[in-house]
């Protein structure tokens, strides 16, 4: 199964949302890899690999084959960085996203066993690697912030962002991220998502000072603080991702995914 | 915090020993000073090691910008670089006699070889006071 993280715009939390997808899923689990296709090059960050550790997919140029050896191991969970490259690495592995076959073979090669799952943290806006990614996706997950930037982009998310190659059937669905009802506006966007999007989306996530916190001890909110709202609604958003994945039927229980939702 | 046992539970339940996955080492965050791993490893100088090839052709911007820029020194407006020498000169002339044309004006007393404390003196105690008495008030 392959889960892509998308989003319009950037800063609202892709990234964090995308590993925590990937710890919360490999928690029940699953044989998981989270894909990093964004140049910050940060999702690795959430996994404890070093900072100074520098290999991934575009380090060194595209891989010619298999893609697995560039995988690494972190909290449970594979994760393949997208490295420190330059510029012209960037630009290289950009030019192979766009060559027929790539990414899939890629793709195919870590998926190879069993129930794998793969999180694919795409960069912000459109890109090479959303547009590849987007086609091959099981399900498509929108993060958006309840900002009067992210409503603006409401409109566009059906028509023009995702490519148009993307498989009729496949599924998306949004999910609203850092919720803080105390604020007005904020509040106010949240609600008008939640009537208006009622269908697609997926999970409401609370802003919570455990996130960051988690962020910067390279460690899951699950384990930082497994009773903290972010927990909670994480392990919603993993269980409702999963439930979806399989059609509707309850996904596999893990105990740190929370008891609510 | 999560106990010893429940991490160990996770590790387990998430199928750590399964990957056959390369390690980097021992995970960051058991190596922290403030508890935070990632101000640890930035405070320790941790870089990475760069990624172009030394064969590699550098790609350089079109506009370079001096690392250590100088301080924009006064530029003169363009023009004849003789002619602006010689309006300086006159610019600086008339400077120094429109100030002594003032201070012969205010102080017909103050010559140019009065000290400029003295003269700051009398400006400072005003007209028809003495040197005395400013000298008591402070």
């Amino acid at each position: 199964m392959l889960i892509a993280v998308a989003s319009p715009k950037g800063g609202v939390g892709k990234t964090t949302c995308a590993a925590h997808l990937a710890y919360g899923i490999a928690a029940a689990g699953y044989r998981t890899i989270a894909v990093d296709f964004d140049p910050q090059n940060s999702l690795r960050l959430h996994f404890g690999i070093p900072l100074g550790e520098a290999s991934g997919l575009a380090r060194g140029g595209p891989p010619a084959g298999a893609w697995l050896p560039r995988v690494l191991s972190g909290g449970g969970v594979g994760v393949l960085p997208y490295g420190a490259a330059d510029g012209a690495q960037r630009r290289e592995l950009d030019q192979a996203l766009q060559t027929p076959g790539f990414l899939a073979s890629g793709l195919r090669g870590l998926a190879e066993e069993p129930n794998t799952v793969l999180v694919v943290d795409l960069p912000p806006g459109p890109s090479p690697a959303l547009d590849a990614v987007s086609v091959l996706a099981d399900l498509r997950l929108t993060l958006l912030l309840a900002d009067s930037a992210s409503v603006s982009l409401l409109p566009g998310l059906h028509d023009g962002f995702y490519p148009p190659g993307v498989a009729p059937g496949s599924l998306h669905r949004l999910v609203l991220n850092q919720v803080d009802i105390r604020r007005r506006l904020n509040r106010e966007i949240t609600e008008f998502l939640q009537a208006q999007y009622r269908d697609s989306l997926l999970a409401t996530l609370h802003r919570d000072e455990a996130v960051p916190e988690a962020a910067a001890r390279q460690i899951s909110v699950l384990e930082h603080a497994e009773s903290s709202r972010a927990a909670r609604d994480l392990g919603m958003l993993c269980r409702r991702t999963l439930a979806l994945l399989n059609g509707g039927e309850s996904a596999r229980y893990s105990p740190l995914w929370g008891h609510n939702g | 915090m999560n106990s010893y046992h429940e991490i160990e539970r996770f590790q387990r339940k998430a199928g750590q020993a399964d990957f056959p996955f390369r390690h980097t080492g021992a995970p960051a965050f058991e190596h922290r000073e403030t508890g935070w791993s990632l101000i640890d490893q930035v405070a320790a100088g941790v870089s990475v090691s760069p990624s172009t090839p030394s064969s590699a052709p550098v790609f350089k911007p079109s506009i370079q910008v001096p690392v250590e820029a100088a301080e924009p020194a006064d530029t003169p407006p363009p023009g004849d670089e003789q002619a602006q020498d010689a309006a300086l000169e006159r610019f600086a002339s008339l400077l120094q006699a429109r100030h002594r044309r003032e201070v012969e004006h205010d102080h017909p007393e103050a010559g140019d070889e009065q000290s400029l404390k003295q003269l700051l003196r009398r400006i400072a105690v005003g007209p028809g006071e003495t040197n005395e008495s400013w000298s008591t008030q402070c």
